[in-house]
């Protein structure tokens, strides 16, 4: 029982957690783009910051994250100052709500590490912030807003109204009368009517003649559209609208005492709202109520689902894929008995109907594990303005293709190599402004991120433009650590040096920095990339930038595969890494440079034995076939024995025992043939085309 | 236990008279099997499930111990040639009748085994810990049993002392397999 009741907790946590880390992400994409200047949207972001924060901080109270409740106090009481325009958005309050995100993800994160202190400290530094600069507003006697209208506005409507005096907006006056039943829609249609450029101020019911299921509203707003305009778009199925006269217009009148009259107001009239009026009250009430509480309805038209659930989806559809290749044999096998034929048609029309809708199936599947590139990207863009900090660096950060879509796990698993690759750019590419000025660049430098779908792949690139990377100091640092023989720089291409950041090992700058250093190199980046069955390319030039370009399937789930024979074993080779296979030919073989190519269409097409390469026993076939495959920009030609067609595969991870055995991406169950190993032609093309890795490091060590 | 197939349906050996003594020494099972002549034994508990041999998928690249892979319901579970693991000429052509599918935390392996005996009791009195044979002994053998022997109120073993069973320590022979 007590392990259940643990259960259900941990449950309600991972919850929270969730949906905590969805409003984190939007509040940091928020300040991002306040970050980049909202101009008019500014308000409006400073408002969605408010409520985000506030339903975090509602959400932290009642699953008991203390923490992440103290620092959402101390934010909203910062946003809410913003909101009053107490404190104007500036890059200190900027800076202090990015760190606000920071401190949510580190306390959001795994890591139970105690920040008590660092908590304070934060959240005195946003009340340090929040008290400082009072703004005063502009008077508010421009205009005849009745004494009492003004007493039951809200601070923040107060300050709204301020503002838009300030800014020499007209304000209006509408009435209008809205059936009880959908007065919430009504009221959303009316403010998103009002805007833009204009913004409703606020609405006041009043108690009118009319129906009883009708509410009348008085409502305030301001526009710089003219009234017959205004008429139009906001009182066209009735209503009043008028201007509020400037104070100078209205005879001079002594104030009403107050709370004496309750008397409905008058056309031309500004405004009344008394506090005895008791509908009013009660409706007012209810709309604060409804603000205050937190919102579960944010993300209302999403499910979040376990992605251990869709794994296991896409196993049964795996199964169901080996079931309905068993049918399909038993189908060809009643073809060959003429009095089973015509069952046999009927099994193959049904099959054929059974493949479509497994092949939809699993598209569906698919399909929900892909998620948008631009939640990665908006962390990584919060890395980005955090390294250029600390560096010292000013840095345009360009974004395009945020809504290319990859699996999620992929996303997950591709964070931390992304955000590699950015920070050093960012660290080591990008010049300080003043450099940039004196290489005739502009001041700030550009961080790009673009991303695509390629076929069946996406592409996302990385580019800068920096100072480009030295391939002779590259190569000189690789000499240095041993890492390849001090004779074979003269011998290497520029895209050999370069490839060279990438050896184990291996890393550029020699007083480590804070940021990409670390002792975490390249060969990370890219270990983790190829984990993923992707590559890592680099181009670069001195002093015009650098570009990395990574390579991913979309999906990791389930693969088409080619399977091929090799002496007596048999693997699988990912379709989307298959250019095209051919018949081999061993007349057709060259020797160039110690290695077997062909030429395949006026292009070298190096070799690789797979036979040879895995030392695996047996004679050949006399007959034996070229598979292409690709890796990024390079092409392999795999010999093996024989093809034996395509195949849907479900691909699996080997146990960590075998994990570092090199070659294999995982093995697939081929139903009744057992088990394939499924080739990594990443892997592979990195290992047989890559001298740098195996004969210039033997020869450095030998 | 539903999920730990061929398990329930193997013999447990009678327990000998239970051993005299204040202490009543703790009482273990362990998995009987044989490689070649020799018996040997691992852990009940580390034990999942003996499959009949299936059909091995060969890793290239992988050390001369590892047999192969196989599936298991939809996960890939790496399988040792526990004779050449120990030290033994391997299987011949990598078949055994049986594996034993062994979990040791980290991962499930598979043990090729050449039969399957039965489920043996054994007091801790009736173990001789590898720790104080001596350094001889490998680090994946626990030590080393002695089933027939029963100690009287004296203290004194009598019975069978050359019914010796080899206790694997599943961990440690697992590790060996890090490549």
């Amino acid at each position: 029982m007590a392990s259940q009741d643990t259960e259900t907790d941990e449950a309600i946590r991972e919850e929270f957690l969730a949906e905590a880390q969805e409003i984190v992400e939007s509040l940091s994409r928020d300040l991002l783009i306040l970050d980049q200047g909202a101009g008019d949207g500014t308000v409006d972001l400073i408002n969605d910051l408010f409520r985000g924060v506030h339903t975090l901080k509602g959400m932290a109270g009642m699953f008991g994250f203390d923490q992440v409740g103290t620092v959402a106090h101390s934010l909203e009481n910062l946003l809410d100052e913003l909101r009053l325009g107490r404190v104007s958005v500036g890059k200190d309050v900027l800076d202090v709500l990015f760190e606000g995100v920071e401190q949510f993800q580190r306390l959001l994160s795994p890591d139970k590490r105690d920040r008590s202190s660092e908590i304070d400290a934060y959240a005195n530094t946003i009340t340090r912030i929040a008290m400082s600069s009072p703004n005063q507003g502009h008077p508010l006697d421009v205009y005849a807003i009745d004494p009492k209208v003004l007493s039951v506005l809200t601070e923040y409507e107060e300050h709204r109204l301020r503002t838009n005096i300030r800014e020499d907006i007209p304000l209006y006056r509408l009435e209008v009368s809205y059936p009880l039943s959908t007065i919430d829609v009504a009221l959303e249609e009316l403010k998103a009517r009002a805007k833009p450029p204009g913004e409703i101020i606020t609405y006041l019911p009043t108690v009118g003649e009319g129906d009883d299921d009708r509410i009348e509203l008085e409502v305030l707003l301001a526009s710089r559209k003219d009234q017959d305009q205004l008429i139009q778009e906001l009182a066209r199925h009735g209503g009043k609208l008028l201007p509020v006269p400037m104070a100078e217009q209205l005879p001079t009148e002594p104030p009403a005492p107050p709370s004496t009259d309750t008397l409905p107001p008058e056309d031309n009239t500004p405004l009344v709202m008394g506090p005895s009026d008791t509908l009013a009250g009660e409706i007012v009430s209810l709309v604060e109520a409804a603000e205050d509480a937190p919102s579960f309805r944010l993300h209302g038209h999403t499910v979040r689902v376990d992605i251990r659930k869709l794994d296991h989806l896409m196993h049964l559809v795996g199964e169901l894929a080996l079931l309905r290749g068993s049918l399909e044999q038993m189908a060809d096998r009643f073809r060959r008995r003429p009095e089973l034929r015509s069952v046999a048609g009927e099994l193959h029309r049904v099959n054929r109907y059974f493949e479509r809708n497994l092949r939809d199936l699993q598209g569906g599947i698919l399909g929900v594990r892909m998620v948008p590139l631009g939640q990665l990207f908006d962390r990584v863009a919060r890395g980005v303005r955090q390294v250029a900090k600390e560096r010292e660096k000013e840095i345009s950060f360009v974004v395009t293709g945020a809504e290319t879509e990859l699996d999620k796990l992929l996303v997950e698993e591709l964070s931390d190599p992304l955000m590699h690759l950015v920070r050093n750019c960012v660290d080591h590419g990008i010049e300080r402004p003043q450099r940039r000025e004196i290489a005739g660049k502009g001041r700030v430098g550009t961080l790009a991120v673009n991303a695509y779908q390629k076929g069946h792949h996406v592409v996302i690139e990385i580019e800068d433009d920096g100072a480009g990377i030295d391939t002779d100091r590259v190569a000189q640092v690789a000499v240095r650590r041993a890492l390849i023989a001090e004779s074979a720089p003269d011998e290497m291409s520029r895209e050999e040096k370069l490839a060279l950041i990438f050896l184990p090992g291996f890393s550029t700058l020699d007083e480590v920095t804070d940021t990409s250093g670390r002792g975490v190199g390249m060969d990370v980046v890219k270990t983790n990339i190829a984990r993923l069955g992707g590559v890592v390319d680099v181009q670069s030039e001195r002093g015009t930038g650098t570009k990395f370009t990574i390579t991913l399937p979309i999906t990791l789930a389930i693969i088409r595969a080619l399977v091929v024979s090799v002496r007596d074993e048999v693997f699988t080779v990912p379709l989307t890494a298959v250019r095209e296979a051919l018949s081999y030919d061993p007349a057709m073989v060259h020797s160039v440079d110690g290695r077997s190519v062909i030429s395949l269409r006026g292009v070298t097409l190096p070799l690789c034995f797979l036979g040879d390469l895995f030392d695996l026993a047996g004679e050949p076939s006399p007959r034996q076939f070229v598979v292409v495959v690709e890796a990024g920009t390079r092409s392999l030609g795999i010999v093996v024995d024989g093809l034996s067609g395509q195949k849907d595969v479900v691909i699996k991870a080997f146990g960590e025992s075998l994990s570092r055995i090199r070659g294999f991406a995982g093995a697939s169950d081929l139903g009744s043939g057992g088990v394939a190993l499924v080739l990594d032609i990443p892997g592979l093309v990195e290992e047989v085309l890559t001298p740098t890795d195996h004969a210039l490091l033997k020869e450095a060590s030998g | 236990m539903s999920d730990r197939h061929g398990i329930g349906e193997l013999p447990v050996r009678p327990t000998p008279v239970p051993p005299a003594g204040a202490q009543g020494p703790t009482l273990y099972e362990y998995l009987v099997f044989s490689l070649d002549a020799e018996k040997y034994a691992l852990p009940l508990r580390s034990v999942r499930e003996l499959l009949r041999a299936p059909k091995l998928t060969r890793v290239p690249r992988a050390p001369a111990d590892i047999a192969g892979i196989i599936s298991v319901r939809g996960n890939i579970t790496t399988v040792v040639d526990l004779k050449i693991r120990l030290g033994l000429p391997g299987f011949v052509d990598r078949v055994s009748p049986r594996i034993l599918m062994v979990d040791v935390g980290s991962e499930i392996f598979g043990f090729l085994v050449d039969e399957v005996h039965y489920v043996e009791r054994i007091h801790d009195n009736q173990i001789e810990y590898a720790v104080k044979m001596g350094s001889e002994f490998s680090h994946h053998v626990e030590g080393v049993a002695r089933p027939g022997l029963i100690y009287d109120d004296a203290g004194v073993a009598h019975g069978d002392d050359d019914d010796i069973l080899i206790l694997l320590d599943p961990v440690n022979v697992a590790e060996m397999s890090r490549c």
